[in-house]
């Protein structure tokens, strides 16, 4: 037997242990307040990751029963050279572990290189950065994402059709699609939709129920820590300082509630990383949502100007009504 | 009442933005990149669906500027609602119905405003109905005709 099972099954044994130390121990007031519906947010001290896969191994256990399980063929969809199949159900590629797919919803990415005269190699834990105002969650079309009260962002699989808008407008491309499941089999399969989509939901039943997600739960290094966002920002600034350090996805797409802090910059690391389908880069990113936002507001002040702009125009034109009402008045025999 | 040609100009600034509105609405669904639409030249800003939003938004802004304008007019020139044919009564109401859902699927978009699934769902399906209300009460409209104002 490898070490490395030896280890995860070790971890797997005290998984209990550790849920029944995080419920009555340290980690309970954050929990509480996650059951309490106060924003939640991750701190990710990538000083420390081995990329030992732990935290994969437990997302991939804890989230099977949400796992895709398309029956039959895939649907003929049309037009096919516009719509791709993404298959992702074969054994093999179920267990590709090293980018996201819908089987896996958290993959480790691995920087290595030279900054300020000294070779560095830093392990960074990639999933869904769970935005703050996410555009997955407002912009989709028929409102299968959605964002919980504690700020862990969903899509709902029974009514997500698959049509991959989320990972469009997600700066990072996170969601990740599976044919020939959901709701889009039902209306019109061939037309419209193509699957579900799929990516990190903080474990939100673990939460619900009190406890920790597992990728947070199960790592040995203590890499990550959850808590109510105010208090984590804070100690990721802290640690930031207290290591010369950088911290990543605080003002990143208007802000995030995944905050990684790293003794190297981040461009440094993003040009370090494989990047590319699944592999989400590190790059600083503008908020998608402020511009729409800002015609949302000019769109809630328009009817001022309209009404305005009638007062104007048309007060005279009344005046004209009513001198024209008196006249006829006047003329009316008794 | 036959109308000024300044009233005839924002009707039909109202009916292009509505057309657009319309377009860019349906354009928020995964479709136009998949049906080609967005392959036409001069519309390939309609596959990208920031873009697509923000000329929804701009055109909503549009519509409910126009809508006010026209709703305060006619108080202020004293229309009653029945001097209005049964078509543009429908018309009112859909536009009314799409302009405020359209308004509070906005507001949503707010990073302070968390919907949950139900209203978030709601939100959305009532404007994309009210869209198709106004869609098929404005076709109803050209096809039938519609009555002058009565005054």
């Amino acid at each position: 037997m490898s070490p490395r099972l030896t280890r995860r099954s070790f971890l797997k044994a005290g998984a209990l242990t550790a849920d029944a130390v995080a419920s009555a121990g340290l980690q309970a007031p954050r929990t509480a307040a996650a059951a309490g519906g106060q924003e939640l947010c991750t701190l990710l001290d990538i000083r420390k990751c081995i990329a030992c896969g732990e935290c994969v191994s437990a997302c991939r256990e804890v989230n099977e029963q949400k796992f895709p399980e398309p029956q039959g063929a895939m649907p003929d969809m049309l037009p096919h050279n516009r719509v791709k199949i993404a298959d992702w159900s074969a054994p093999e590629k179920r267990e590709i572990d090293h980018r996201l797919t819908p089987y896996n919803w958290l993959f480790i990415q691995t920087a290595e290189g030279r900054f300020k005269g000294k070779d560095f190699e830093i392990n960074i834990p990639r999933r869904c950065m769970h935005c703050r105002n996410a555009p997955c969650s407002k912009l989709c079309p028929f409102g299968a994402a959605f964002t919980q009260p504690n700020g862990i962002i969903r899509i709902h699989p029974e009514v997500c059709m698959g049509g991959a808008k989320c990972k469009q407008v997600c700066p990072w491309h996170i969601p990740e699609r599976q044919s020939g499941v959901g709701l889009h089999l039902n209306p019109l399969p061939q037309y419209a939709g193509n699957g579900v989509m799929y990516k990190c939901d903080r474990c939100y039943h673990r939460i619900a129920d009190g406890k920790v997600p597992a990728c947070v739960e199960v790592c040995p290094e203590d890499v990550q820590q959850i808590g109510p966002r105010d208090a984590i920002a804070a100690q990721a600034y802290d640690l930031a300082k207290e290591i010369d350090g950088y911290v990543y996805g605080d003002k990143e797409n208007g802000g995030t509630n995944t905050l990684y802090v790293s003794p190297v910059p981040f461009d440094v690391l993003n040009k370090a990383i494989e990047k590319g389908p699944g592999e989400p880069h590190l790059k600083s990113v503008a908020d998608v949502m402020a511009a729409p936002n800002r015609w949302a507001t000019a769109l809630a002040v328009a009817p001022v100007a309209g009404v305005l702009g009638a007062l104007a125009r048309f007060k005279p034109l009344a005046t004209n009504l009513e001198a024209e009402k008196e006249d006829n008045d006047e003329t009316q025999p008794e | 009442m036959k109308p000024s040609r300044s009233s005839r100009g924002l009707n039909w600034l109202f009916a292009a933005a509505l057309l657009v509105a319309l377009f860019t609405g349906f354009g928020n669904m995964p479709l136009y990149g998949r049906y080609y639409i967005a392959d036409i030249p001069g519309f390939q800003w309609s596959g990208n669906f920031i873009a697509n939003l923000k000329v929804h938004l701009v055109t909503g802004a549009l519509l409910a500027t126009l809508a006010a304008y026209s709703l305060v007019g006619s108080v202020r020139r004293k229309y009653k609602w029945s001097d209005f044919s049964a078509s543009q009564k429908l018309l009112r109401i859909s536009v009314v119905l799409v302009l405020v859902s359209g308004l509070l699927a906005g507001l949503k978009n707010f990073a302070f405003l968390t919907p949950g699934l139900a209203l978030n769902m709601t939100l959305t399906f009532f404007h994309l109905g009210t869209a198709v209300l106004v869609a098929v009460v404005g076709i109803m409209t050209l096809v039938i005709g519609k009555k002058k104002v009565a005054r």
